[in-house]
């Protein structure tokens, strides 16, 4: 017997064997290259007779080739070194920050715009150092920042290294572009800082501080130049007239390689602010995200604080979080506020929420959340944070989510992700005034759901109007909920808000919902409440309810209600029929305990003689409201006649 | 981890001088783990420049944990973790701001060789299966990740997860099921499938 027989004879043996199940079981054992020789036999047998399996086999075998398609990470973009220093640049930073003061409860996430001021700051301080190397600072257009080293509270490990460390490796960091360069504009990244050539491939040699100073001159009067006319209220297309002739006049630069965004960005330290104010302008347009640090920078300086805020908000999203810092100015926050509400979207929303939260700004708040809240559906999440974290009282919170459009469809789709309890709550407590129906479905829904149902079984009672009823209603079906749950949910749900079950008494009523009708009345005549007359008394007209409930109602309402009660109960008795003598014994006790004897005169109408004097025993025997049974059931026999003679004139009187 | 492993005396070396603070040491596993971080990471998020951010946020997190590292794992494998839980971070955040998916499309290669229709196919396979992944819940993804991708054996990704070899491994089967049964409208719609309920048997 040869290999092929072997298999074939496994093959014919295992067919019967090897289940569809196994079979797929092995057949992913495969894919994960997990498939012993012997079981890969019984698999080919099998998937030789089974065409489900075999499409299943075919199936994984895309999904691994598919797999293994999936585009490598891209490694040559990759630049580990410029990584490595700006990871260092952090650690040293928060170094200083560490050894500055008591340092701040957790850690801030890393923000790369954070992280690439850390590494500017090594980079000037490194710059200075190097330049001090040669022979002092520059004069030139700009002046350079210097840093104190005794500034420092305590030296950090960098200080040791930062007179030796490489020059280029420092401004490669900074000089790092993290947008995508378009295709007029050439990108910065092959670029030094400072013009700094430092490449093999840059036609110019190293480092020429007087080339750089002309060059820096220039790009100063090119700005100028084509900043003419710009105002602060210039329209976005004059800005734009103005970046894009800034641009133009300065393509011999970039051809030659000049990093002219970051040239741009030292400029804005120029003695003179119109240089200032232009360099701002141009960043808020054309700058990446070291720009946007450099600009909130900037902010800090009166004289370029507004053109600052202006270029931020020219930046779009990436200015939100300078726009968050100007708004602590106090010249500049109506205008950051405006442009933030202008630019929109989760971050904007994200900025205004944490300024609404700063005590800082404490007196700013109302024109912060009325801003967040105009952002709309983004604002949702961001408002429930304040609220969660207990900036914003409850009825605030559903003030300011309330008037955004489709805040409730916002609030609803976040029921679905896990979050803190806390904020859960919160989160339905908005939905459920916004979004009522969805709200009670949604909690009806997960009433058996162990992490919820005490949740539930607190929040569903509170949700506003009849979505509330109608889902204890649905409830009072579900035979897994007890029937204490169920009391002390609708005993919740009548301190919460009475009335409704009332106007849901009517909705069921005048739909003709016999079932609704009586499941509701049940509830009501279940649950020990005051609250439930307004209920009991919109259910009396009912007339399909069960014989002992319909009597319950009556008892009920004659117990607790008032003489608003005696005319529907008047009614009621005089449609009863000879059938219903026990309920119209009830409804007598009922309207002598709430007319007295006249009520019951008025009831009894017609009828005199013996009946009407034993009816009248019957009913002073007891006092108001404490029919018993036996007397119920003594009056019920004393009505018989009486009831017989009123339904035939009923039926007489009908045409 | 069987790939490439830096040496362990020097790494070990440096994990100490680090521990006591020698920032150039720290530099230097910096460098010795960085592209290994950044691909976990760009695998699981398909996105470099988050995948870049998020790695340097996972060793400047591994810095301030470093005196929580007991070496009981390899300094990989707690790097693998911390990337992991920022990725899942970063799917949550993502989810909150609802930013659209899929931004690795340009990335896809392209296939010398194969016609315009063919390319096409692929490409959306390609993205189908990006989407795919995006969906499947954060651990499942991790697993596969690290199976098909990373090429971990299940004790690696035990460890990497902190489960056992035996749920690393149903991560992992879970992870394809679900991905055969999301990815029939690209595969064509075999009646295959993963689970027994309402497919087609033999």
């Amino acid at each position: 017997m040869d290999g092929g027989d072997a298999v074939r004879g496994i093959a014919d043996r295992e067919r019967i064997v090897l289940s569809c199940r196994r079979a797929r079981r092995a057949l992913e054992a495969r894919s994960d290259e997990r498939l012993g020789l012997e079981r890969g036999f019984e698999l080919e047998a099998h998937l030789e007779g089974c065409p489900a399996c075999r499409g299943y086999a075919a199936s994984l075998e895309r999904l691994d080739e598919a797999l293994a398609g999936l585009s490598d990470p891209p490694l040559q973009r990759l630049d580990v070194e410029a990584s490595v220093r700006a990871v260092r640049a952090r650690l040293e930073a928060e170094a200083i920050t560490a050894a500055a003061g008591p340092r701040a409860t957790g850690r801030r996430p890393l923000r790369l715009a954070g992280a690439l001021a850390a590494a500017a700051l090594v980079v000037l301080l490194g710059y200075l150092a190097t330049r001090e190397d040669e022979g002092g600072p520059e004069e030139g257009l700009v002046q350079e920042t210097r840093t104190e080293p005794e500034a420092r509270p305590t030296p950090g490990p960098r200080e040791e290294l930062a007179p030796t460390e490489p020059r280029e490796a420092e401004v490669a960091v900074e000089g790092r572009d993290d947008d995508q360069p378009s295709d007029d504009q050439p990108s910065d990244d092959q670029h030094r800082d400072d013009g700094t050539t430092g490449d093999d491939s840059m036609e110019e040699g190293p480092i020429d501080e007087d080339r750089l100073r002309s060059t820096r001159d220039e790009v100063a009067r090119l700005l100028l130049e084509a900043a003419g006319g710009l105002a602060d209220d210039s329209p976005p297309e004059r800005v734009e007239a103005f970046a894009q002739l800034f641009d133009l006049n300065s393509l011999s630069l970039r051809r030659a390689q000049w990093p002219v965004r970051r040239l741009v960005e030292r400029l804005l330290e120029a003695p003179d602010p119109r240089v200032g104010r232009a360099a701002a302008r141009y960043l808020g347009l054309r700058g990446d995200r070291l720009s946007r640090s450099r600009l909130e920078q900037a902010l800090e300086r009166p004289e370029l604080a507004r053109a600052a805020t202006l270029a931020l908000r020219d930046a779009g999203p990436g200015g939100v979080d300078g726009l968050g810092r100007a708004l602590h100015l106090a010249d500049e926050r109506d205008l950051a506020l405006a442009s933030l509400g202008q630019t929109g979207g989760p971050e904007a929303a994200r900025v205004l929420a944490a300024a609404a939260a700063d005590t800082d700004l404490a007196p700013e708040r109302g024109a912060l959340l009325a801003t967040l809240a105009g952002l709309g559906p983004a604002a949702v999440e961001p408002l429930l944070e304040l609220g969660d974290a207990g900036h914003l009282a409850t009825a605030e919170l559903l003030e300011r989510v309330g008037s955004i459009e489709g805040a409730g469809d916002r609030l609803l789709a976040g029921l679905e992700q896990r979050e803190r309890r806390g904020r859960r709550e919160l989160r339905l407590r908005c939905a459920a005034e916004l979004a009522p129906l969805r709200t009670a479905r949604w909690l009806e829904d997960r009433v058996h759901e162990r992490e919820l149902r005490t949740l539930v079984r607190r929040l569903l009672p509170r949700v506003p109007g009849v979505p509330a009823v109608a889902s204890l209603l649905r409830l009072a079906e579900d035979t897994r909920l007890s029937s204490e749950d169920l009391v002390a949910m609708t005993d919740s749900a009548l301190e919460h808000d009475a009335g409704r079950f009332a106007e849901h008494a009517r909705v069921l009523l005048q739909g003709g919902d016999q079932a609704g009708t009586t499941r509701l009345a049940e509830l009501l005549v279940a649950v020990d409440s005051p609250l439930r007359l307004a209920g009991l008394r919109a259910l009396l007209p009912a007339r399909h309810l069960p014989a002992p409930l319909d009597r319950d109602l009556v008892a009920l309402i004659g117990a607790g209600g008032d003489a608003a009660d005696v005319e529907p109960l008047l009614e009621r008795f005089a449609e009863l029929g000879e059938d219903e003598r026990h309920l119209a014994a009830s409804c007598l006790v009922a309207l002598q305990s709430l007319g007295g004897q006249e009520a019951v005169e008025r009831a009894l109408d017609g009828v005199r003689g013996r009946t009407h004097s034993n009816i009248l025993g019957l009913l002073r025997r007891r006092p108001a409201g404490s029919g018993t049974p036996p007397s119920l059931y003594k009056l019920a026999r004393e009505l018989k006649p009486f009831l017989s003679e009123r339904a035939q004139d009923s039926w007489r009187s009908e045409p | 981890m069987t790939r490439s492993r830096p040496d362990a005396a020097h790494q070990a070396q440096l994990l100490e001088r680090a521990r006591q603070g020698d920032l150039d040491a720290f530099d230097s596993l910096v460098r010795l783990h960085f592209a290994r971080t950044y691909t976990l990471l760009f695998r699981m998020i398909g996105n470099h420049e988050d995948a870049e951010d998020l790695a340097q946020e996972c060793f400047l997190r591994a810095h301030g944990s470093l005196r929580w590292f007991r070496g009981e794992a390899s300094f990989s494998t707690w790097l693998y973790r911390i990337a992991l839980h920022l990725s899942r971070d970063h799917f949550r955040k993502r989810a909150r701001s609802e930013r659209p998916l899929l931004e690795a499309e340009d990335n896809e290669p392209q296939s010398p060789g194969q016609g315009p229709a063919e390319e096409s196919a692929r490409r959306e396979l390609a993205l189908g299966l990006r989407a795919c992944l995006e969906r499947l819940p954060h651990k499942l993804r991790a697993a596969l990740v690290l199976r098909t991708q990373e090429g971990l054996e299940y004790d690696e990704i035990a460890e990497v997860l902190s489960v056992t070899p035996q749920t690393a491994r149903v991560h992992v089967m879970k992870a394809r099921r679900r991905l055969e049964r999301w990815l029939e409208p690209w595969t064509g719609g075999t009646q295959s499938g993963g689970s027994q309920t309402g497919r087609e048997s033999c």
